[in-house]
């Protein structure tokens, strides 16, 4: 492994471009934008949470001055759209949900539109309700889509290895059932959208997507026109968290207004609203089994789980895509079968979150991992060190672990916790606990491509432009491409920009999910860079005459390797391909696909590029009067490949754990009959600065050889092993497992209570 | 669109002629409290009537021996900061700590957490068990009401529209008083429970239990006061949660409000019954 002081600014801690605008609040973020013309949109949503709509009156809407048009779904060419096509951006017939939109509002003023909303009358049919999964799956339940056969959306359903001969292997085998709560993605920035319609039928939307490229398909399709007519531009985002994954209908709407108003149309969100209509992370119900030899070999994982859709097919449904690599590539198990029914209820629909479906059956594997650990009478930390991924192995999954840091992670966060001495004493209100994570590190191939493509030019003074695919979200990959490009070109970090425009621009990218942008960005960028690099030094030869490999490029000069005086300012080699008939741009591009494949029909096969480990050790304590519970310690350990900029990698982690820790302890969508009670900060509790933790990232660098200069990305497995860990450590602390998230005071006081009964 | 008329009266007398002519009018002080609930919906004054710059709702002063007059205008970031109250009612500073945020606490008042009558308000405990008393300008008099008899309902109060909380009274300060706010955040979270202990400094020790958010106003409990003075602490503990008539809402479960009752009682007697 090299060091890093080969590297100019690799593994260097670079302050983010767009720091200084953010913190003085130049940044623009949708919410912030107008355009001359606008109107304001809003939409009026279903008050029944499963009725038939007989009548939408919108007259008296109509002619409140100041509004400029009322839709419904009749001035709309209801098209189905969303991967299951179950989703009209204005409901027809009948709503399922409290988010449904039944109708919307284009006028001068947020008021006004606010205004004519209330002067909308719909009539409605109320229908059985069913809020509960269980309930949805029975015979008599209502339809929550009547064209098909039951309640059912999907079901996945893998296996590996042989069920039956596993559990007959096992000596030890706990089984449990395990619960975890809807939460939201609570992004600072809220949905906010701009539509404008070009005198040449296009359709420019401003919007804060997180797939720009796929947004360009899905809108078209459900507006009936082409792909090449749908031009995407992305203001800053102020999070995302997967919450921004898919097309909305509320941006479809502000589409449809615009078309109809003949002027641009902008939709955004208040919190109350952010909470009410923005997708959620799904509920899931999991029985799971975990068998072992009595030499605490894992043998054998059953996972049986139900997923409360909600009303519709978002990128929630495909969760469970993940949950099923938790069940078959974390630890090595023989016999893995994973098995998750995805259920309509008239409940908010799920989107894609942080993590995907991995720290829901990671609470459950890593908390029966410890059972195993204590029947078998081992410590947990050497139970899952015998168990634990190895570099080079090929899982049953048809995964390829290549670098793999787990036993690392795993060691290195113990100490920090010093959780071999800790984890046996006893009499205390302390308690250590820790888990471990696997997600994917090397992009995921979840559509047929898992490219991205990436355009480097240099300008005639040295200054470099990196116009990417990729989407800033706040995580920083414009500062990591940045990074990259700087070490491959050997220019300092601040001669480079990274060009946010649109999608007519910008080459093609499949958006910022999976924790892809460092590893599939950070390779197209790198290999754009190298190309602009060798046609630079081939200038640079004819004037230096020197062969071009004997050139390099350090702090924006081109310099000969073995004689060092020989040099020229980057910018005179550009200008000299400029300043001469039959010049040329010195621009360099790549599209990178990495080498992975899509699952077969069994879910097998090689996903990703390479895989992510992590580890998280707590130190916690819990108030036995009041189940209360403080944590003290959070040491996060990743292998991350290489860290590019410890800033951002730090961020990840603190950023992660903070959503993990709000995760396991205080973050909860209160629903009653499908409607949200919580719909604000006050109530629906994300962890405060008062509430975090020290937390220590430690990062294992195992310098992946596919990754750019070694790395993987790191992005949601900071997340994934938290909840797991604090679990762990409430149940060090004091005897009681509690198997259901958010772990509340009341559940914590309530199983010591049943305890001492007993 | 949220439309109201506003009014910046000078003085009390100007207030009340103002409310007088407009009944439908509401108080405006730091507005932490009625924006929200403008804002939510869940209220459409015709009217708000600030009364910021009323002089003599400002201030923190010295009254009779070792009592204190805090002005109803006094904000939370005050009773934080204030010597007078650090030095003589320590615990209704740290009550005033555990609220909101620094923002919210530069505008919220101390009259505004007590009129808006929030059973879970954490300025109250504290002042029941200093058997506060509130100065309201009425009627072109000053009238003086304990704070114990102020409390109808939940947001109620025996105020009248066209009456004033001017300041809050603290007669006497020479008690040992400790406050616990019982919340699943550390910061920006209502009290779930709010446990409130006081005894005199000097002779016998006269106690107070105060709880917050158990009951639709907040309560003292007598019986658990009794036990106290005779020294028995888990009777006295038994008692508050004998007295407490918690609901289940978003933020916790009665019954859990009832299971927590017990210790925190216990932790607030021992704190100040400690030597
Ligand atoms: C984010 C946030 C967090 C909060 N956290 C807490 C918390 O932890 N604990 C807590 O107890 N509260 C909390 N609150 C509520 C609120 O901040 C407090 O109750 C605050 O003290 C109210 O004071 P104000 O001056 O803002 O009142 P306002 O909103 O101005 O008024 C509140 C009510 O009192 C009336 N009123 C005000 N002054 C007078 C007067 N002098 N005479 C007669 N009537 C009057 C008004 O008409 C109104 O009905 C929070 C609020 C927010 C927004």
């Amino acid at each position: 492994m090299s060091t890093e002081t080969e590297f100019s600014t690799i593994g260097k801690r670079v302050t983010k471009p767009d720091a200084r605008d953010k913190a003085t609040g130049r940044a623009l973020y949708a919410t912030d934008l107008v355009v001359p013309r606008m109107l304001y949109g809003k939409i009026l949503r279903s008050k029944q949470i499963h009725a038939k709509i007989k009548n939408i009156d919108t007259s008296r809407a109509q002619r409140l001055p100041g509004v400029i048009c009322v839709i419904t779904a009749e001035d709309t060419p209801k098209i189905a759209y969303g991967f299951g096509k179950d989703n009209l951006p204005l409901k027809f017939g009948k709503v399922r949900s409290l988010m449904d939109e039944v109708a919307a509002v284009a006028a001068r003023t947020p008021e006004i539109a606010a205004e004519a909303l209330e002067l909308i009358e719909v009539e409605y049919e109320p229908l059985r309700e069913v809020t509960d999964p269980f309930e949805a799956l029975k015979e008599d339940a209502p339809l929550i889509h009547e064209q098909r056969a039951d309640n059912l959306s999907m079901v996945f359903d893998y296996v590996h290895g042989n069920i039956d001969q596993g559990l007959d292997e096992s000596d030890h085998l706990v089984e449990g059932r395990f619960d975890v709560q809807f939460i939201a993605h609570s992004c600072l920035g809220p949905c906010a959208s701009i539509a404008e319609w070009q005198t040449d039928g296009t359709l420019l939307m401003k919007t804060p997507t997180q797939v720009p490229f796929l947004y360009q398909r899905d809108m078209a399709d459900v507006l009936g026109i082409a792909g090449s007519q749908v031009c995407v531009e992305q203001p800053y985002i102020g999070g995302g968290f997967g919450s921004k994954l898919d097309l909305y209908p509320y941006e479809v709407i502000a589409a449809l207004l615009a078309k109809k108003a003949a002027r641009p149309v902008k939709i955004e969100y208040d919190r109350q609203e952010e909470f009410l209509y923005s997708p959620v992370r799904s509920p899931m119900v999991m029985d799971v089994k975990t068998g072992c030899t009595k030499d605490g070999q894992l043998t054998v994982r059953v996972a049986d789980i139900w997923s409360d859709n909600g009303a519709y097919n978002s990128w929630g449904a495909v969760t469970p895509l993940v949950s099923m690599q938790t069940a078959s590539a974390l630890y090595r198990v023989p016999h893995v079968h994973f098995y998750c029914r995805i259920i309509y209820t008239n409940n908010p629909y799920g989107g894609a979150m942080r993590g995907f479906g991995n720290p829901e059956l990671t609470f459950a594997i890593e908390q029966q991992i410890e059972e195993l650990a204590e029947i078998c009478g081992m410590d947990p930390l050497e139970f899952r060190l015998l168990n634990a991924n190895q570099p080079g192995e090929t899982n049953l999954a048809g995964m390829k672990i290549t670098t793999c840091g787990l036993s690392d992670c795993l060691n290195k966060s113990a100490e920090e916790v010093d959780y071999k001495k800790r984890m046996t004493e006893v009499g205390s209100d302390r308690g250590v606990g820790i888990a471990s994570a696997i997600h994917v590190g090397g992009g995921a191939r979840i559509y047929p491509s898992d490219g991205c493509g990436v355009i480097v030019r240099i300008n005639d003074f040295g200054k470099v432009s990196i116009i990417s695919g990729s989407t800033e979200i706040g995580q920083g990959s414009d500062t990591i491409l940045t990074q990259i490009v700087a070490e491959e070109l050997g220019v300092p970090v601040d001669w480079i920009n990274v060009v946010n425009t649109d999608t007519d621009v910008r080459p093609w990218d499949v958006g910022v999910h999976a924790s892809r942008t460092t590893f599939i960005a950070g390779n197209a960028a790198l290999k754009a860079a190298r190309e602009v690099k060798e046609k630079i030094l081939e200038t640079a030869a004819e004037i230096l005459k020197e062969k071009p490999g004997k050139l390099t490029i350090k702090n924006g000069e081109i310099i000969s390797i073995e004689n060092p005086e020989k040099k020229l300012p980057l910018g005179k080699a550009i200008r000299s391909k400029h300043f001469r008939q039959g010049g040329s741009v010195i621009s360099g591009e790549y599209y990178y696909d990495p080498p992975t494949v899509h699952q077969d029909k069994e879910w097998r096969g090689n996903i990703s590029a390479t895989y992510g480990f992590g580890a998280h050790a707590v130190d916690v304590e819990v108030d036995r009067e009041t189940g209360k519970i403080k944590v003290h310690k959070v040491a996060a350990a990743h292998d991350v490949g290489r860290v590019i900029n410890p800033v951002g990698a730090e961020g990840q982690v603190h950023g992660g754990v903070a959503m993990g820790l709000g995760y396991a302890l205080t973050e909860q969508i209160q629903l009653d009959s499908g409607r949200m009670l919580n719909p604000n900060f006050t109530d629906y509790k994300i962890p405060t600065t008062m509430d975090i933790p020290e937390v220590v990232p430690i990062f294992v660098e195992t310098n992946d050889p596919e990754g750019p200069f070694g790395a993987k990305g790191m992005g949601e497995i900071t997340m994934v092993p938290t909840a797991a860990a604090i679990a762990n450590a409430v149940y060090n602390a004091t005897g009681v497992r509690i198997k259901s998230l958010p772990i509340t005071p009341e559940k914590v006081l309530n199983a010591l209570k049943a305890k001492e009964q007993k | 669109m949220i439309q109201f008329e506003y009014g910046c009266p000078g003085s009390l007398m100007e207030t009340t002629s103002i409310l007088r002519n407009n009944p439908e009018a509401v108080l405006l002080a730091g507005g932490t409290d009625i924006l929200v609930r403008i804002k939510q919906g869940m209220i459409q004054p015709a009217m708000l009537v600030d009364i910021k710059s009323i002089t003599e709702l400002h201030g923190i002063s010295s009254i009779e021996q070792n009592g204190l007059r805090i002005g109803a205008l006094t904000t939370l970031t005050e009773l934080v900061e204030n010597d007078l109250i650090r030095n003589r009612c320590p615990v209704l500073s740290a009550a005033a700590l555990s609220m909101a945020c620094v923002q919210v606490r530069n505008r919220a008042t101390i009259g505004g957490n007590v009129a808006n009558a929030s059973p879970a308000a954490d300025t109250v405990p504290p002042l029941m068990a200093f058997d506060a008393e509130l100065e309201i300008f009425a009627d072109e008099d000053i009238k003086r009401v304990p704070i114990g008899e102020f409390f109808t309902a939940p947001g109620e109060t025996v105020l009248q529209e066209n009456e004033i909380l001017t300041a809050i009274l603290i007669p006497d300060t020479a008690r040992k008083a400790h406050y616990i706010k019982h919340t699943l955040r550390e910061a920006m979270d209502i009290a779930g429970v709010g446990v409130c202990v006081s005894r005199k400094t000097q002779g016998a020790p006269d106690p107070r239990v105060v709880l917050g958010a158990v009951a639709p106003t907040p309560i003292r409990v007598p019986a658990a006061e009794q036990f106290l003075s005779e020294g028995k602490i888990e009777e006295a503990c038994a008692a508050a949660v004998d007295a407490a008539r918690p609901i289940d809402d978003v933020r916790a479960s009665a019954s859990y409000r009832k299971d927590v009752i017990y210790p925190l009682v216990k932790r607030a007697s021992y704190a100040v019954f400690a030597r």
